[in-house]
């Protein structure tokens, strides 16, 4: 349940990591768990066929960079990506904002305020 | 040696039905990640056969990740193709065992019945004998071809899995 929460949000959770700098497929995945305090645990190789759709719809670029003994795929976002985020955002902000009135704790009897 | 990670590696390139510049993406990034992974692990003090594990498992299993870089269209692709393949196995088998069948018909036939070539032959009886016949050659053809047909329509899903993601 957990695990399909989160892939609901994976494009956001993506493109708000790559907001920061380019990163390559790891260091998305190891910025994702450091950020959400390990509450963002996903299949790792699950992470980059994400990545390669989001490059696909044109919100993401990436490159090959080279390090000893193999390759590496950079990824970096584009001003279509920065403009996406921007609005998924707002969007997610607003979803937030909702759940929050309805199931906060403040909602939930015999929790203290 | 064939480590954790390699043994990984090559169970997901045989698992990948994707095309072959699709392939060699996915394993570079996927062997990346599991490199760095690993020397993670070893960083944090685990011995290197510990820190590979810890870094294939993390990763997931082939299945799922093979699955995850399929489309949905892919994945419905590849799931007619394998009913396919398995309808073309069946009934290659099925008709594959009418050919012992027909053969013992068209033997048992020739003995009691007059010469089917030749003055006074009488062909009509054993044309059905022989229709069994073609088909069990059928069902051999069938099998031979199984290998082809299979590749085929894996290859045929690859690039529907690609043009799908164009």
């Amino acid at each position: 349940m957990e695990r399909e929460r989160l892939k609901g949000n994976l494009d956001l959770l993506l493109l708000s990591v790559l907001a920061a700098r380019p990163a390559h497929g790891y260091a998305v995945i190891t910025a994702l768990r450091e950020r959400s305090a390990g509450a963002f645990d996903l299949g790792e190789g699950t992470v980059y066929p994400a990545l390669h759709r989001l490059e696909a719809a044109g919100l993401l670029d990436s490159d090959w960079a080279d390090v000893p003994g193999r390759r590496r795929r950079v990824y970096a976002l584009t001003s279509k990506g920065a403009a996406a985020l921007t609005a998924e955002q707002a969007r997610w902000r607003r979803f937030a904002a909702g759940m929050q009135a309805v199931v906060g704790m403040q909602a939930v009897a015999g929790w203290p305020a | 040696m064939t480590g954790p990670v390699e043994e990984y590696l090559r169970q997901l390139r045989a698992s990948l039905r994707t095309r072959p510049e699709e392939t060699s993406r996915i394993l570079a990034e996927a062997e990346d990640h599991l490199r760095e992974s690993v020397a993670a692990g070893r960083a944090a003090g685990l011995t290197e056969t510990e820190a590979a594990e810890a870094a294939v498992s993390s990763f997931g299993t082939v299945r799922a990740v093979a699955r995850a870089h399929q489309t949905p269209r892919g994945q419905a692709a590849a799931a007619l193709g394998s009913l396919v393949i398995a309808i073309w196995l069946l009934a290659g088998t099925l008709l594959a065992w009418c050919l012992p069948v027909g053969l013992v018909m068209v033997v048992m036939i020739a003995a009691t019945r007059p010469p089917i070539w030749g003055p006074g032959r009488d062909p009509s009886p054993s044309q059905p004998a022989y229709l069994i016949v073609a088909c069990g050659l059928l069902g051999l053809a069938m099998l031979g071809s199984y290998p082809r047909v299979r590749r085929f329509l894996r290859r045929s899903a690859a690039v529907t899995v690609d043009d799908d993601r164009r």
